[in-house]
């Protein structure tokens, strides 16, 4: 067995989820100006993709923080 | 309708890519965590409880389960929750609290491992090879799934949709093996929540909350299911008293064979038992199980609650109930959508770029994971269960391990076999599904009494099982042959650029609620093809007009113009009524008709030289001089995708039953014959030596001291928990 200690799985969720929330965020501000709004969309007006993506983001945040590899030492 | 339903932004492209380079990273870094074979088949034993738990039910949680169960919804209503709350969860808590410790003590490295040890080697070969059979061909019919989804609601190339999810599930779990495996699903039911979870949140407030919601399915329901607009589809219980429901079973039907079906997926699939028998000590294989049904409690949020809405808040443009079909129905894909696509058409509804991705990434990854799961699985089984006992019992572990690897690109391989099988034999897709259900069964039976009954002999269990697979088989045939011949539905199909003019008449909305039509305001009333080639199947016609006899072979419609019939007479539901009058069917509405299907998926519309296409049925068919005509008469003897009335309700118990309440009576059926046979067989048997079943059989099972650990961390509480949890769900929902 390598002796090197395997990374926890929920440090690649916190990453992934971390990048995602940042996207979906970012796209979410744009889609605050009036002239990004799509009108195929239903409740565009809740702006889900900025609330969604602060979760996403604290979420991820959490988690990478949390299980990050440098931490320990 | 438009090609294709979802149409994705550069930034749902940027987070899809991002997927496959995780997933990929990934399984490069567990590499060097994969040295040996119990590292490589048993991620080492040592996953912790909520690893173990997430993996469990992401191994399951695929994109055909969140997409299938959701159509499942729209069709049969609050009923399909029956799968989590009825058939998924009380079978995952019983497999936590009285089939782990045996699994688990036992340290078998498989399912068919533990029948090797209780029985011999007969029962768990033929585990072993029906199993990995079975596995390889559901990673192919998942991939194909996946191909087919992805090149309907985003018109992705379908070659290229398999080869990228294939090679990409080859090289993790070649390299990673289980660990790398489990790691991904991990990830994977996060990305699945997450993508899929804004859906029911968004669509409940759209819907006005959940009374609104009901009410409103209520009224919708004559226009969605015209045929059963009287039942109930929002209750979980109270419909089930009688055979009217829109699933078409009774309590009995779904009480045991809806629960043996369950039992066998959840309690002998080695797909799902190995996530948890992998983790690091017992405790952490039954609260990991634990976790995975409350979880599983939870998935109907995701699934079922989207089929709901489904009903509820889809509209047309002109804000007229949107009405979805089966996938076997003449529109299906040409002017409506299809049951499967409730899902898709919620997410193209409510998430816009960004979120869309996130949606299709989960949906790739379900895929992806289920494959990853099955392949993972196919390549233990094959190793431990059918390679060494058969061919090679002498090797050393780097051996194994390196099988083990190639296994796992074999099965890639043969999956992707299986997938392109599936573009020319499309109903084979139905046929597996329904043999993997009728293969657990049995093997249900086997395990259970062989776990729970010392006397269980080996021969028995042997015979047991092969008459459970048998009896499965025998039903599977009876239910779909058709002795007298069966002719499948009439069909006209207008070949791509056939020149076509269209009568139409207004209709009132009201009225229009199973309609057929472009317009939904008019409908078509008669067809007339101008130019081009059509292909008739079973329809009778003369060339003087008027229904003749069925015809076979080509021709040209010559001087006078052919007028195919929009309906004729149902001889063979004429046959069943009157050897039949009990059934009822038809009673009221004199002689039986079959409406002749009217397919133009591409065609020209004359005058104005515009692309069309539509769907009808019932509709008169003219064609003019100069039309290319291919004329087939069909008889099938055996169709997987149709169901014989004549020999349904000997196993159903009802005419009135559905494929899904059909197939819960078969595996009943197949689930008790193999039970009597096992105990008929070991009655008289001699029986093994205690000593030799020690940690195999109840009575004889110790469970080691695991030493202390604070209340909340105690199975038995948590499986309390969740059975108050489950009791109060099904009340609240009766």
């Amino acid at each position: 067995m390598d002796k090197r200690e395997q990374l926890p799985v929920w440090f690649f969720v916190g990453a992934v989820l971390l990048v995602y929330g940042a996207i979906i965020a970012l796209v979410g501000v744009y889609n605050l100006f009036p002239r990004h709004v799509n009108p195929d969309l239903a409740m565009q007006w809740l702006h889900a993709d900025l609330w969604w993506g602060v979760v996403l983001t604290s979420l991820g945040g959490f988690y990478a923080a949390r299980y990050c590899p440098w931490r320990k030492h | 309708m438009a090609k294709q339903l979802l149409t994705l932004a550069p930034v749902d492209w940027l987070i899809i890519a991002i997927y496959f380079v995780v997933v990929l990273g990934i399984g490069f870094y567990l590499k060097q965590f994969a040295r040996t074979g119990d590292d490589f088949f048993m991620a080492g034993r040592k996953i912790t409880a909520w690893v173990a738990g997430l993996s469990f039910i992401s191994a399951n949680l695929s994109a055909l389960e969140t997409m299938g169960w959701s159509a499942q919804t729209y069709q049969y209503g609050l009923l399909a929750a029956h799968s989590y709350w009825y058939n998924a969860v009380p079978a995952i808590v019983f497999l936590a609290m009285v089939m782990m410790p045996f699994y688990y003590i036992c340290r078998t490295h498989s399912v068919p491992g533990y029948l090797k040890l209780r029985f011999d080697g007969r029962s768990s070969t033929v585990a072993g090879a029906s199993f990995t059979f079975m596995t390889i061909m559901v990673s192919g019919a998942s991939m194909f799934a996946m191909a087919k989804i992805l090149h309907l609601l985003l018109g992705w190339n379908m070659n290229a949709s398999i080869l990228a999810a294939s090679l990409t599930v080859a090289v993790y779990v070649s390299l990673g093996g289980l660990i790398s495996a489990v790691f991904n699903e991990v990830l994977q039911f996060f990305l699945i929540w997450l993508g899929t979870l804004l859906v029911p949140i968004l669509g409940i407030i759209d819907a006005g909350g959940w009374t609104r919601m009901t009410e409103t399915i209520r009224h919708n329901v004559h226009a969605i299911h015209p045929a059963l607009q009287q039942h109930d589809f929002t209750c979980l219980w109270s419909n089930l008293g009688s055979f009217d429901n829109p699933m078409g079973v009774d309590w009995i039907g779904l009480v045991f064979g809806f629960g043996v079906a369950g039992f066998s997926y959840w309690c002998t699939d080695f797909l799902q038992v190995q996530r948890v028998i992998v983790a690091k000590d017992l405790r952490s294989a039954q609260n990991g199980t634990l976790i995975g049904a409350m979880v599983k409690m939870c998935v109907p949020f995701i699934v079922i609650l989207p089929g709901l809405l489904g009903m509820a808040v889809l509209t047309n443009s002109d804000h007229t109930t949107m009405v979805l079909v089966p996938e076997n129905d003449v529109r299906a894909n040409i002017t409506l959508h299809t049951y499967n696509d409730v899902l898709p058409l919620l997410m193209g509804r409510y998430l816009g770029p960004g979120l869309l991705g996130l949606g299709v990434t989960a949906m790739i990854a379900g895929f992806m994971s289920g494959m990853a799961g099955n392949v993972s699985a196919f390549a233990t089984v094959w190793v431990y269960d059918v390679y060494q006992p058969l061919f090679n019992k002498t090797a050393g572990d780097r051996h194994y391990l390196n099988m083990g690897r190639l296994c796992s690109l074999v099965g890639v391989g043969i999956s992707i076999g299986t997938a392109y099988a599936l573009f020319y034999f499309s109903n084979v897709l139905e046929f597996f599904v329904a043999l993997g259900m009728f293969f657990l069964v049995p093997l249900l039976a086997v395990v259970i009494l062989g776990m729970m009954w010392r006397g269980c002999s080996a021969a028995g269990a042997f015979w047991g099982f092969i008459a459970g697979i048998a009896a499965s088989l025998t039903m599977f045939l009876f239910v779909h042959s058709f002795p007298a011949g069966h002719r499948p539905v009439p069909q006209v199909a207008l070949e791509k650029g056939a020149v076509v003019n269209l009568e139409e008449k207004t209709v009132h909305a009201e009225e229009d609620g199973q309609s057929l039509e472009i317009n939904r305001r008019k409908r078509i009333s008669r067809v007339i093809v101008e130019k081009g080639k059509v292909r008739l199947t079973n329809v009778p016609f003369t060339c003087g007009g008027g229904t003749g006899p069925f015809v076979s072979g080509d021709m040209t419609v010559k001087r006078t113009p052919v007028e195919l019939p929009a309906s004729f007479l149902d001889d063979e539901t004429k046959r069943f009524e009157s050897r039949h009058p009990e059934a009822g069917a038809g009673a009221s509405r004199g002689e039986p008709m079959v409406n002749v299907k009217v397919l133009a998926p591409e065609v020209l519309l004359a005058g104005s030289k515009e692309a069309g296409q539509f769907g009808v049925e019932g509709v008169p068919v003219t064609l003019q001089p100069g039309v290319e005509v291919s004329s087939q008469d069909v008889t099938k003897y055996f169709d997987p995708a149709s169901f014989n009335r004549d020999h349904d309700h000997w196993i159903a118990r009802s005419w009135k039953a559905q494929p899904m309440g059909v197939y819960m009576y078969c595996s009943l059926w197949s689930f008790l014959l193999s039970a009597f046979v096992t105990v008929g067989l070991s009655c008289g048997a001699p029986r093994r030596a205690e000593a030799e079943l020690k940690d195999l059989v109840l009575g004889l099972t110790k469970v080691p001291d695991q030493g202390p650990c604070p209340w909340y961390q105690r199975p038995a509480f948590w499986a309390t928990v969740i059975g108050v949890a489950l009791a109060v769900l099904n009340i609240v929902f009766w």
